[in-house]
């Protein structure tokens, strides 16, 4: 069935309002942006269900952790460093779009999704921050919480990881919750469109849903090797982290907010 | 500071479980059901069902379908670590799949043995306003034009909203001793902590209704709306049957 998840709708090409210019004299071109495109090198974290590093479109993950429960440890937590599996295959899905754009860059998995770990908002947190302390570069958060307590220690987060210079992309809700981080302005906040193409993609200058890419009747990679045909803005927010991989695979310095003005002109409606 | 009697308290606990479901509330199942046909009809779908989130089995327990393969499914366990489902429920995201049968782990076991393989599905997660998952709501095979795709997810939580606030309703019912010893609890916290703490934790200790005096109970809550008349009369036949048991077990021994 098709369907367009919540604030979708932003990126219906008839309601989408043009993203402002910079005024260049030549636009800013691609070849400058993405340099070769590879993303080569740049730290790209799937904060997820875990990823099958074996898969054909995944072509193997560098690393990562899995974020247990651990109710002796101060933080309810302990990291598991090393190799893991994906139990749903959504982190795979992710990880696969993020190489289908950036084959160059080192993938690493970290797993804060599973049997045992339903609705933990500190699982999720503990995952941020082993981005932050492992000098991730860009973070794809294909997921989100509806839970209130977690507001701020999310804000605090998202922050300190885009001070780092860390570019968190976040998937919005895909039902019409307030959900966090991806609302936060300090996150790249992404909804799905209506393309099959990962090439392109969209600016809303009216966020919370700033981006658009990708998401709708999307074929991604799934568990043991497959393919499913799925639906989610959490199918688009990987298309956003893999086109800021090869920006920073092109300009490894770009802090997170160079990266979003690279992106905004890069955008199918820039102006 | 009150030393409560602990054993008073089991005792009240027990039998406000027992008791709650004369309260004639109404039954979470039935509205549950209600939700279930009502989004199947929405959605033109050939199916729809709630499935309750059992963390500490690890599992989540079908507990009312609607449509085909409805009788088969409810009452089933689907575990955590597998299927579609499963990824709702412990990611609290929506997802919606096509072709769900390319997914290796999609539970095909499930859907065999309810006579009814889906092609689509559509599962979002039942939350209480807190954000803890409560359970799953999925409907399979809708009729892609039966509503306009920027809302078929929306209307879909709203009917995952209703589905939470049956399951509420249902867990309270059940569990309505520790529900009533945990008010009491919140009563006394301001003025009496060291009452507050002990009314807590027999709250926690408190065990839900057992199921023959919790079905007793809902009958009697049945007559009770039928009329004073009817309750007066079930009242006489009850304590006619009282004797006739007590003799006969007289007898027997």
């Amino acid at each position: 069935m098709t369907l367009i998840p919540a604030w979708g709708d932003t990126f219906i090409p008839q309601r989408l309002p043009t993203a402002p210019g910079l005024g260049l004299a030549e636009p800013l071109s691609r070849e400058w942006a993405y340099g070769d495109g590879s993303g080569r090198g740049v730290r790209v974290a799937i904060v997820d269900s875990g990823v099958d590093a074996a898969h054909p479109a995944v072509r193997g993950v560098a690393g990562g952790a899995v974020i247990e429960i651990d109710e002796s440890s101060p933080r309810g937590v302990r990291v598991v460093d090393g190799p893991h599996q994906d139990v749903f295959g959504h982190g795979t899905a992710c990880a696969g779009i993020i190489r289908s754009l950036a084959p160059g860059a080192e993938l690493y998995s970290v797993r804060v999704l599973g049997a045992k770990l339903t609705g933990r908002a500190y699982v999720f947190a503990a995952g941020l921050q082993w981005c932050i302390e492992n000098d991730m570069q860009v973070v794809n958060l294909s997921l989100s919480t509806v839970n209130n307590d977690w507001y701020a220690g999310f804000h605090d987060l998202c922050d300190a990881a885009a001070n780092a210079g860390i570019v968190v992309v976040a998937a919005m809700s895909n039902v019409r919750k307030a959900s966090y981080p991806s609302e936060f302005s300090s996150v790249l906040s992404v909804a799905a469109m209506a393309t099959q193409d990962r090439e392109t993609f969209a600016c809303n200058p009216r966020p919370p849903a700033e981006w658009g890419a990708a998401g709708i009747d999307v074929d991604v990679p799934w568990l043991d090797g497959s393919t499913i045909r799925s639906t989610g803005n959490s199918y688009a927010s990987p298309v956003i982290a893999g086109h800021a991989a090869r920006i920073l695979g092109a300009h490894p310095h770009f802090t997170t907010w160079q990266v979003r003005t690279a992106l905004a002109a890069l955008a199918v409606n820039a102006g | 500071m009150t030393q409560p009697d602990d054993d008073l308290l089991a005792q009240l606990a027990a039998s406000a479980s027992h008791l709650a479901p004369a309260l004639g509330l109404p039954d979470a199942d039935a509205m549950l059901q209600s939700i279930c046909r009502t989004a199947r009809l929405v959605f033109r779908a050939a199916a729809c069902s709630v499935a309750e989130l059992q963390e500490s089995e690890g599992a989540l327990r079908y507990r009312i379908a609607d449509g085909a393969g409805a009788g088969s499914i409810v009452g089933m366990r689907l575990p955590l670590d597998r299927g579609v489902a499963s990824y709702v429920a412990t990611s609290g995201q929506a997802i919606a799949v096509d072709q769900v049968r390319q997914d290796p782990r999609f539970a095909a076991d499930v859907a065999d043995a309810t006579g009814y393989v889906p092609r689509a599905m559509l599962v979002v997660p039942i939350e209480a306003r807190t954000g803890e998952v409560l359970g799953v709501l999925s409907v399979l095979d809708a009729d892609r034009d039966a509503v306009p795709p920027e809302e078929i997810l929306d209307i879909a939580a709203a009917f995952a909203d209703q589905a939470a606030l049956a399951l509420q309703l249902g867990t309270v019912v059940a569990r309505f001793g520790s529900v009533l010893l945990g008010a009491f609890a919140d009563a006394a916290a301001s003025g009496d902590v060291e009452l507050s703490l002990a009314l807590r934790r027999r709250a926690r200790a408190a065990k839900g209704a057992e199921a023959d005096a919790a079905a007793l109970a809902a009958r009697f809550g049945e007559l009770r709306s039928l009329g004073p008349g009817v309750t007066y009369t079930a009242g006489r036949i009850v304590d006619e049957f009282l004797g006739y048991a007590r003799a006969s077990r007289g007898r027997r021994g």
